[in-house]
């Protein structure tokens, strides 16, 4: 069971026998009623799980992410805040822990010369329709032989260029608690004063 | 003369987490009626009460809620009238950096107010102390606005004026979603 809102969790620990802590049925996590209404998803193998979940449902329809003191470094933590944090991805790359909002944003596009078929949009291909032995191929051939350039290059459709920009820019995260609201960052825009600063420009020294 | 602000970790240093809020502000049960100036205002009068404790939920209010930080950090450089408020003051941020172990959410809360606070106050080489005890992946971007503004060279008290004449705009931002704190409380 997924649960990404504090209403379906809620709704979740109602129809269980145990209104506070219940099964989710998936890998063993559970779903436990915290202090002040709030619902925490627990990893029980975890030290000090009960107290201690990855994800907790707010009241107020934000959700909190907490993977400290290494936790991040397990895949299946990774993976479980991804799916009950609506996060579009969670990853690891280089010893640094990377998460994708839902409403990501994506970086400049880069239109190149497809690396695969060189930009010709064709790449080598391998002849075997014909009947073995009866009649030649439409190459003249009565064998299997590899053909230049004889199909559409599947990588860029046959159009010979390709974007090789446009990814999803990734926020570096080191585990340390994070609110989400619909899998984006809460509070995630420079205040006025953040853009008071940001617009200072430094007077010229003589 | 800021060698005497102490930034690292010292275990020593415990802060005790009181009841929200002393009797003289009853915000507890009128949260959503108060006006968001009155309770920056209660949380800063406890810090006066209390220097040794942190109010409950404060920690979680300056974790959520830019505005409320913004706001309680200006209350805080409004109050410094005399040299002895300002060291109390300075004495006071820096000592809840020093109980904050590395890595700790509470180390980048606090960094946030203890480094505008110092920086404010003309004791940069403390706030850059202080920051550099982040790590530059948890470093959030009110820090980086504050590193942005010491590279610029912007001095302290220009520093000051911005926090200061930022205030009634983060109070009412601040009004304007402090219902979505009130089941804290």
């Amino acid at each position: 069971m997924i649960v990404q809102t504090y209403d379906e969790a809620r709704n979740w620990l109602q129809g269980g026998r145990n209104k506070n802590n219940r099964p989710l049925y998936t890998i063993g996590l559970r779903l436990v009623r915290l202090t002040g209404g709030d619902i925490g998803v627990v990893v029980p193998w975890l030290y000090h799980a009960q107290t201690n979940p990855i994800v907790t449902f707010h009241p107020n329809g934000q959700v909190t992410i907490t993977a400290e003191n290494g936790l991040l470094r397990s895949q299946s933590v990774r993976r479980v805040i991804k799916w009950y944090g609506s996060l579009t991805d969670l990853y690891q790359k280089n010893f640094n822990h990377y998460i994708v909002q839902q409403d990501y944003q994506t970086k400049p596009q880069k239109i190149q010369r497809c690396r695969q078929c060189k930009g010709s949009g064709k790449v080598d291909a391998w002849c075997g329709i014909f009947k073995w032995h009866t009649s030649p191929c439409q190459h003249g051939e009565t064998q299997s032989h590899y053909v230049s350039q004889g199909q559409q290059c599947y990588t860029c459709k046959g159009v010979g260029k390709r974007d090789y920009g446009s990814q999803p820019i990734a926020m570096l995260w080191d585990g340390s608690p994070l609110r989400l609201i619909g899998g984006n960052l809460v509070n995630n825009k420079p205040t006025d004063l953040e853009k008071a600063i940001a617009a200072y420009v430094n007077p010229i020294s003589s | 003369m800021s060698t005497q602000y102490q930034v690292d970790y010292d275990p020593t240093i415990v802060f005790n987490t009181t009841d929200l809020i002393s009797s003289m502000y009853n915000i507890v049960s009128d949260f959503q009626m108060d006006s968001a100036e009155n309770i920056v205002d209660a949380f800063v009068t406890e810090f006066q009460f209390e220097p040794e404790s942190i109010p409950n939920r404060f920690i979680d209010l300056s974790g959520s809620s830019k505005a409320f930080r913004e706001a309680v950090t200006a209350r805080l450089l409004e109050r410094v009238e005399t040299l002895e408020d300002r060291e109390k003051l300075l004495n006071m941020v820096t000592r809840w950096v020093a109980s904050s172990t590395d890595n700790s959410s509470n180390l980048r809360i606090f960094s946030e107010y203890a480094a505008a606070i110092t920086f404010a106050l003309e004791h940069t080489d403390v706030a850059v102390k202080i920051i550099k005890r982040n790590k530059p992946e948890a470093v959030s971007r009110s820090i980086w606005s504050i590193v942005d503004a010491i590279k610029k060279g912007m001095p302290g008290v220009m520093y000051q004026g911005y926090v200061l004449s930022n205030k009634p705009l983060a109070l009412t931002q601040f009004e304007g979603e402090k219902h979505q704190y009130a089941h804290w409380f």
